[in-house]
Formats: C-alpha cells, structure tokens, sequence
C-alpha cells in the first residue's frame, strides 16, 4: 500500500489549482476592468465640468511599508494635496507558496492584511486627501504598470528600493521596471533623500 | 532637497525627449513659483594630456550650447525664472554635483524609453544620475510621437511566426491573444505576413503545412514614419488586413485595420 503512488489525489490537486488560477485571473481582470471604468467615468466628469488640467490629475503610489516607500508616500501625498489630485495606493503582495494551507485562502489573507496596514497608515495622515487603496498578489513591477494603464495615471510616485533591497544594485528590480516600462513620468525617491 | 519643488534641475540635450522633460520643468516651476535650472553638459572624454587644441574645441561647442540653451529657455519657459548653466566633462557626474551644489529639490529628466518591440534600458547618463542623486528624479518618458504617424498608433504584435513552424502552433497563438495576424521571421528579419484568413484557407491541414506555404511572402511594409493617410491608403487599397511597420529593417509593430479605426475615433 506505501508505495502506491496517489495518481488521483495529484489529479485532483491539479484540478484545484487549475480552479483556483482560474479565480485568481478572474479576480484580476476585474480589479483592472473595475478602476479603468471607474478613470473613464471621472474624465469624462472632468471634461463635463470643464476643469483645467492640473499638473497631476491621478497619482500612483506603491508602497512596501518600508522606510523608503513611506518617505515616497509621503510625497505623493504632498504632490496630492498640492495638486488637488486622486492618490491611489497599491500594495503588491508577493506570491507565498505554503505547503499548508490552500494557496486562495492564503492570499486572501495576505491581501486582508496588508489592506489594514494600509490602512492604518492612512487614516494617521491622508484623511483629507481624496484616496483609494488597492491590494493585489503577483510580479509587482507588471501589476504597477498594469494599474497605472487602467487608471490612465499621470504620476507614479515609488521609492527606489524594495524589500529586497540589495544596494549594490542602484535601482530595485521593480522601480527599474517601472520606469522603464511606465507610459507616464516617475517619480523616484532615494533612501538618502533627505529634507 | 525640500517640497514644494522650488528648485528644479532640468538636464537637456537639444532633442526631443530634452524637450518633453522640460515641458514636465516648465509646469512644476510655473505651480510652486519656482526656478528651472537648465543644464547642458557639453560630454568631453578626459584626456590624460590636455592638448591646447582640443580645449579650443570644446570652449566653442560650450559656447554653442550656451546660444542654444538662450533659444530654448526663451521658447520654452516663458513666464518663469530659470538660470542657464554648461558644463564641459562627464555628463552624469556633473549633473549630480550640479544637483547638490544648486541645492536643487528635484531632477526632471528623459530617460529614452522606447515602446515597441525592442525596449531598450535606460539611457545610461539617466543610469547614473538615478543612482546617486541627493533628491528625487522625476523620469519623463520621451514625447508622444506625432498623432498622425503610424508610430503614434501601431500595436505591437509579439506573436510572430518562424517560416518552418506549422500552422497550428502559429493559430493557437494569435488566438490565445486575440491577433489576426502574424509576422514571419527568419532569424529576426521579416520574410512574410500570415493572417487568420490564411490560416483559414488551409483548415484541416493544419498540423501539416508550415508558415512559409500559407503566407504571403515579402509582404508591403511601412516605416513609423509613415503618415497615417499613407498606411490607410495602402491598407484600403490593396484590400488587406495589417502592415508590418520596420525601422531600419527591424521589425517593431503591426498597422492593422483596427488601429486605423482607433486612430479614427480618438482623433477628437
């Protein structure tokens, strides 16, 4: 009996996770469908009323929760606040692969986590900031750019290292992505950047 | 370096990105009342003997630069307090001591991006300056290429197809991602174009025929250049689908009817 491989148990496994792939792309394709309607909407609101553009209509701010995506934060707030602008936050959860416990309920909870981080944070300093905040799982540098294209952002504000930091490189895998990759101006904070 | 942005550090180069990047200045200063400190460093390789000749040489482009820098602040920065500055030596370095010296609050500048499909890194001067700027870097892309050129509204094909490759493979591409066509490539150089009607054509066949019996061979071409009348024409005339859009021989995107029509309707 030991040595009988589990052929339907595998079988059923890959039926799980086929499903729960499934459900993970659909959650994402609505999440970019949702904020891109939700940005078509508001243009179109903004030509209606026939508001001047400012500099920045729409910024985006991922955030890692460390020391240097809070000093970025704390300049989109900034360039917010100056700009009369929409903030939106986006935390990327990083894809964890744990053996137990079931792959969905696992990022759910990453991602309910990080929201209350969020908001946390924002309910100490944004509170009169017009602000919305995203949380999603994956490659944080492709959701960043994927984001920004569904909101049709005109600013991504990030700090220039991650949680992985490794200094020797001048720029984190994800803010190098992004600036190359982002169709509108980026905005870079360096860890010594100081006041 | 402090907010708002009062002072604003704003490298150019006299092409066209310099000047999408100085747009991007030009607004910051004009919001928080600031200065555009415009930037040209005349690149100059050190030399290890400094011949006198060569000094000559570089005073007379610092010179040209300094005229030139007079035309773009006075076309650019109408309005708004800016200081003109040259340097002659290593671009980056310059910048980042210019940056520190000037107490500059940000950097705004392009960074060469290209869209297609060869994107190419960072400029290397951008490179540098992002590495070790004592403020934030505002990173402009370069500017939007004219609207009434193909470049401005090509997509950007990644299913391409190799001449010996079956139909089948090439088919479950272009319809997992929705394409209805796709460029041939021999070793990285456009040989023909395969549409879905090809495909079509030979339904039944398609695990036996390969790409280079069904597609149509040295296919009509364009240039991102090309105005966007010109690919409408060819497209009407010809009564095709999609035009394979090459710079310097390399293939960088597909004109399709359906751009056309986006083209069309975002036009106003």
């Amino acid at each position: 009996m030991s040595n009988e491989t589990d052929r339907y148990g595998d079988k059923l496994r890959q039926v799980e996770k086929a499903r729960e792939d499934q459900w993970a792309a659909e959650k994402d394709r609505e999440l970019l469908a949702r904020l891109r309607q939700q940005s078509e909407e508001r243009t179109a609101t903004e030509r209606q009323q026939g508001k001047t553009s400012k500099l920045f209509n729409r910024i985006l701010c991922p955030i890692d929760f460390d020391e240097n995506s809070l000093k970025a934060l704390d300049i989109a707030r900034r360039l917010a606040s100056q700009n009369d602008a929409e903030l939106y936050l986006l935390h990327v959860c990083a894809t964890v692969f744990v053996p137990l416990g079931g792959p969905v309920t696992d990022r759910v909870m990453a991602e309910q986590s990080a929201q209350r981080r969020m908001e946390e944070i924002t309910g100490q300093n944004l509170f009169n900031i017009r602000c919305q905040l995203l949380v999603t799982t994956g490659d944080a540098g492709q959701w960043i750019t994927a984001v920004q294209s569904a909101l049709d952002a005109d600013l991504i504000v990030m700090g220039t290292h991650g949680r992985r930091a490794v200094p020797r490189f001048f720029l984190g895998s994800v803010a190098e992505r992004v600036v190359r990759e982002a169709e509108c101006p980026v905005l870079t904070i360096r860890e010594h950047n100081h006041e | 370096m402090s907010f708002p942005f009062r002072r604003i550090l704003s490298p150019v180069d006299f092409d066209d990105n310099s000047l999408a990047a100085l747009e991007v200045s030009a607004q910051v200063a004009r919001q928080n009342d600031g200065t555009v400190l415009l930037f040209h460093v005349v690149p100059m390789m050190i030399a290890p003997t400094a011949m006198p000749v060569y000094i000559d040489i570089y005073k007379g482009q610092e010179e040209t630069a300094k005229e030139k820098l007079r035309q773009m602040a006075a076309k650019q920065l109408q309005g708004i307090k800016y200081e003109l500055l040259t340097h002659v030596g290593e671009p980056a370095g310059a910048i980042i001591r210019t940056a520190k010296r000037s107490a500059a609050d940000v950097i705004v500048m392009a960074t060469h991006g290209r869209r297609g499909f060869s994107r190419v890194m960072l400029g290397s001067i951008a490179e540098m300056v992002l590495r070790e700027s004592p403020c934030p870097v505002l990173c402009v892309r370069r500017g939007e290429p004219d609207k009434n050129l193909v470049a401005r509204w090509m997509s950007s094909s990644p299913v391409t197809a190799t001449p010996d490759e079956k139909l089948s493979t090439i088919q479950a591409r272009m319809h997992e991602g929705n394409f209805r066509s796709a460029p041939v490539l021999d070793n990285g150089r456009l040989v023909g174009i395969l549409t879905d009607r090809d495909v079509r054509g030979n339904m039944g066949r398609l695990d036996e025929v390969e790409a280079k019996y069904a597609m149509t061979a040295n296919p009509v071409t364009i240039e991102p250049t090309t105005p966007l009348h010109e690919a409408a024409r060819i497209l009407f005339e010809r009564k095709i689908d999609a035009l394979p859009v090459l710079e310097d021989g390399q293939l960088v995107g597909v004109m399709t009817r359906s751009d056309i029509l986006r083209a069309f309707l975002e036009q106003d």
